[in-house]
């Protein structure tokens, strides 16, 4: 097609009804990409109005969904982790500029989050539907870090790890305390050489 | 595009539902309310309100019944963009969704302790959480878990005091773990994870100082100036620039955010609404073909199959039809406030 051959009537009015074939639609659309004849007709057949009209009433009709539209645990954790996929990182930072509910209980585990044993969390959090049914298995694994949002501090795999809660932690001793010690015994040791 | 993906996965009674506008199908849809819809939001209000007033648990139970039946009729309209393979089944979690994110709202200490168990219970610390058959939440000690977890009555039921005795117990900070580890303990099976959290908040004296204002962020998005359907050159150029300066917010949405609203946009009959785009001359197809992330042939095959509901979206996204839904009101919110931002300049 080239722009001396101009669309017919027929043949915009296939396009503006999404009826033509798929062949033929790239090579149409290329078409009016550079001719303006045709896209006055196109203009003409299609009336802008009423698609932006739709447009925004589409935009503003509320989803149809009984669906919670809230985080769930798995979400609040997977963003307290740090695990979360792209996509359901963008919604939840999204959501929660707009819910204070979440955006109240995703703080609330931030803050908690620091009080407890620094412990790599068990279990990828998750992509689907069925988040519940993916809450942590007793197995650990490691894992899926998101690229962006600031992970906390967790333990590198050669790491001493921290005492699990109710256990005591061994004691030991600050380094200035040693180093005094031995200084003294030292000390001990010339005075008693003399 | 692989026909399959273009198939929906409608439980038949609704997908017999679809488009049909006769005075049958509305009765075929309140028959459905009633078998459907009504058991599993009895179920629902009874098992996690039961320590409400029945007049609260009324309440709840019409505004679950009215959401659930306004899919019933979002479906007979062909508004529903995320197939519902079983109505039973989505009754049911729906119901137990709205229940929860009721007592959320209304008992957000309970809630905020509740999700602190769960945390826990991922951290390795000798208390493991999983998903019951019947997908309950539930903690235990890493032995239980094959073991049926208890059910209400529970053994603390009216004597918490006497059940727990003398021992600390503790809401939040470190002392919370030895404190569910003792509930466990104490209990000697599998606990709801809501149950421990509501014991641990009876033996600790709490209480929720106040109902948090309904957050729901369906609630506050700006109001769109929808442009009225008019005739004329000045008013044809107005309609041009409002699709423009969508089309430019759109291209600036993340790309997964973005094709999840663009390849399920319909209008109030059921057609789809991405052609506007190239039909007014804002964008070319090679163009709505890169903002999707796919080639010009490829856009023009699956062209004459829009809108496509959210199961092949996220076919075609690697997302699950929950995310789609997740991103598109993202998407949405997003461009509704960008919209009314410009507006206000």
């Amino acid at each position: 097609m080239t722009a001396a051959e101009h669309l017919s009537l027929d043949q915009v009015r296939a396009y503006v009804r999404g009826a033509l074939h798929p062949s033929t639609l790239v090579a149409t659309d290329d078409h009016l990409e550079a001719c303006a004849a045709c896209r006055a007709a196109l203009a003409r057949e299609s009336d802008a109005s009423f698609g932006a009209e739709a447009f925004g009433r589409a935009l503003a009709a509320p989803e149809a969904r009984p669906e919670s539209p809230h985080a769930t645990f798995d979400h609040l954790r997977g963003a307290v982790d740090g695990t979360l996929s792209s996509i359901d990182r963008q919604w939840v930072e999204a959501h929660v500029r707009l819910c204070a509910m979440c955006a109240d209980e995703l703080e609330d585990l931030e803050r908690f989050v620091t009080v407890l044993p620094l412990r790599k969390p068990a279990a990828p959090v998750v992509e689907d539907e069925n988040l519940d049914a993916l809450w942590p298995p007793p197995v650990a694994s490691h894992a899926v870090l998101s690229p962006s949002r600031p992970r906390l501090p967790r333990l590198d795999e050669g790491d001493e790890p921290p005492a699990r809660y109710g256990e005591t932690a061994p004691p030991t001793l600050p380094l200035w305390i040693k180093v005094a010690a031995g200084a003294s015994l030292v000390a001990i040791l010339q005075l008693w050489a003399c | 595009m692989a026909v399959d993906a273009l198939q929906q996965e409608w439980d038949p009674r609704l997908k017999a539902l679809i488009g049909d506008a006769s005075p049958r199908a509305s009765e075929r849809l309140a028959a459905l309310a009633l078998r459907a819809i009504d058991p599993a939001v009895r179920h629902a209000t009874t098992t996690q309100l039961a320590h409400l007033t029945a007049a609260d648990r009324a309440d709840v139970a019409t505004m679950c019944r009215d959401r659930l039946t306004a899919l019933l009729r979002a479906v007979q309209r062909g508004e529903r963009t995320v197939p519902v393979p079983d109505l039973e089944d989505f009754a049911r979690a729906s119901a137990d969704a709205m229940c929860r994110d009721y007592l959320r709202r209304t008992r957000p200490a309970l809630a905020k302790l509740a999700n602190r168990i769960r945390l826990i219970a991922t951290r390795g610390v000798g208390i493991v959480g999983w998903t019951t058959p019947k997908g309950q939440p539930v903690l235990g000690l890493p032995a239980w878990t094959d073991q049926p977890p208890l059910e209400a009555p529970f053994p603390w039921h009216g004597r918490v005091k006497d059940w727990w005795g003398k021992g600390h117990a503790a809401v939040d900070g470190p002392a919370l773990t030895p404190t569910v580890v003792r509930v466990l303990e104490l209990a000697g099976a599998p606990v709801p994870s809501e149950a421990v959290a509501a014991v641990i908040f009876e033996v600790t004296g709490s209480a929720d100082t106040g109902t948090r204002v309904d957050a729901s962020p369906e609630g506050d998005e700006p109001e769109l100036a929808v442009l009225d359907a008019g005739v004329g050159p000045d008013h044809l150029a107005i309609a041009r620039r409002y699709l423009e300066r969508a089309w430019k917010e759109l291209l600036a949405m993340p790309p997964q955010m973005r094709a999840s609203l663009l390849l399920s946009l319909r209008d109030h009959h059921g057609s789809a609404l991405l052609p506007v785009f190239h039909c007014a001359g804002v964008t070319p197809l090679r163009l709505v073909a890169d903002a999707l992330e796919m080639k010009p042939d490829e856009t023009a095959a699956i062209w004459a199959h829009l809108p496509w509901d959210d199961k092949a979206i996220g076919r075609r996204l690697g997302l699950t039809g929950l995310q789609v839904l997740n991103a598109r009101t993202v998407a949405r919110s997003r461009l509704l406030r960008h919209m009314a931002l410009r507006d206000q300049r």
